[in-house]
């Protein structure tokens, strides 16, 4: 008799989709008790490799991310070059902001030329309200050239090309 | 049912659950993410002396922009262009046309002299900054590398 039901579980044992096979055995003082899991992956992988097209998508190479100030609408263009790092400078209708500390026009050569020093980079990136102004944004560029900087970014939001 | 030598080691893991929150993340990350894409015009401003100034300038288009709204393309320093190429001045009403009118006109000169490579913009002060944007755009468009902006 136990030879006859050993033969029935030898045809009948499942195999896990990992190849670990677990063979159910009847309880018997004389057979071991064996260990039997499975674990269903394919959902796992599936979730992963979403996971992964976002992550390409979304992700940018080689270029430098920046925070986009939320009260700064900027100006869109289809042709511009990719952002590299450099001091940040927003003004908006009210406000000039540095490196995301409020400055006021007439210290900014200093302020620049200090960042300038201390940073020793020769560009800065500048985020200005497309309803500006050139008046308005004017003071800004003539104050970086003054405090060194030879790179002016002026940055803006990528438009596809139509 | 346990007994003094064996015992039964079935366990299963279900992960169901755990999938169903992670799809569930996934799809608030996807919906939430900001999908925009930033860019930049670089302009070179000139810092060196006189000493390093080159004694020949290059051949250049300088974009004026009038007290008038008007913009003026002028051709500097470019050899055997046509004269009618040399100035364009554009004064509609519409800054959408005004730029379309603009493209076109150094596509006319991009064409007759492909080496062209520079550029100067002339804002005045009440220049809009999308404007000035949207012209530094296009002559990027015609492969015009080279842009500066002359401060006020």
């Amino acid at each position: 008799m136990s030879i006859i039901s050993r033969q029935i579980m030898q045809e009948t044992k499942m195999n896990s989709l990992i190849g670990q096979q677990g063979v159910m055995r009847p309880k018997s003082s004389s057979l071991k008790k064996t260990l039997v899991s499975g674990l269903t992956l394919t959902s796992l992988v599936d979730c992963f490799t979403i996971l992964v097209v976002y992550l390409l998508v979304a992700t940018t190479f080689g270029t430098e991310q920046i925070d986009i100030s939320k009260d700064i609408e900027m100006p869109r263009a289809q042709w511009g070059d990719d952002i590299t790092s450099g001091a940040m400078l927003r003004i908006s209708e009210d406000s000039v902001i540095l490196d995301n500390k409020n400055v006021s026009i007439d210290s900014l050569p200093e302020r620049l030329a200090e960042l300038k020093k201390k940073s020793g980079s020769e560009t800065i990136i500048l985020q200005a309200d497309k309803k500006l102004d050139f008046s308005r944004v004017n003071p800004l560029v003539l104050a970086s050239l003054q405090a060194g900087f030879s790179k002016v970014q002026f940055a803006v939001l990528y438009e596809e090309t139509k | 049912m346990a007994n003094g030598k064996n015992k039964n080691l079935d366990f299963e893991i279900n992960l169901l659950p755990i999938i169903s929150i992670l799809a569930v993340c996934l799809g608030m990350l996807l919906l939430t993410t900001v999908w925009v894409r930033v860019a930049a015009f670089n302009a070179n401003q000139a810092l060196g002396t006189e000493e390093t100034a080159e004694k020949k300038n290059p051949s250049s288009l300088w974009v004026e922009f009038q007290n008038d709204g008007t913009i003026q393309i002028t051709a500097k320093d470019i050899k055997n262009l046509p004269k009618y190429l040399l100035s364009f001045r554009t004064s509609d009403s519409s800054d959408a046309r005004k730029v379309s009118n603009i493209d076109f006109h150094i596509q006319r000169i991009k064409k007759a002299n492909p080496e062209l490579n520079t550029a100067l913009v002339l804002p005045s002060a009440d220049a809009k900054y999308e404007l000035v944007v949207a012209v530094m755009d296009k002559l990027k468009k015609n492969q015009i590398k080279d842009i500066g902006i002359a401060p006020l």
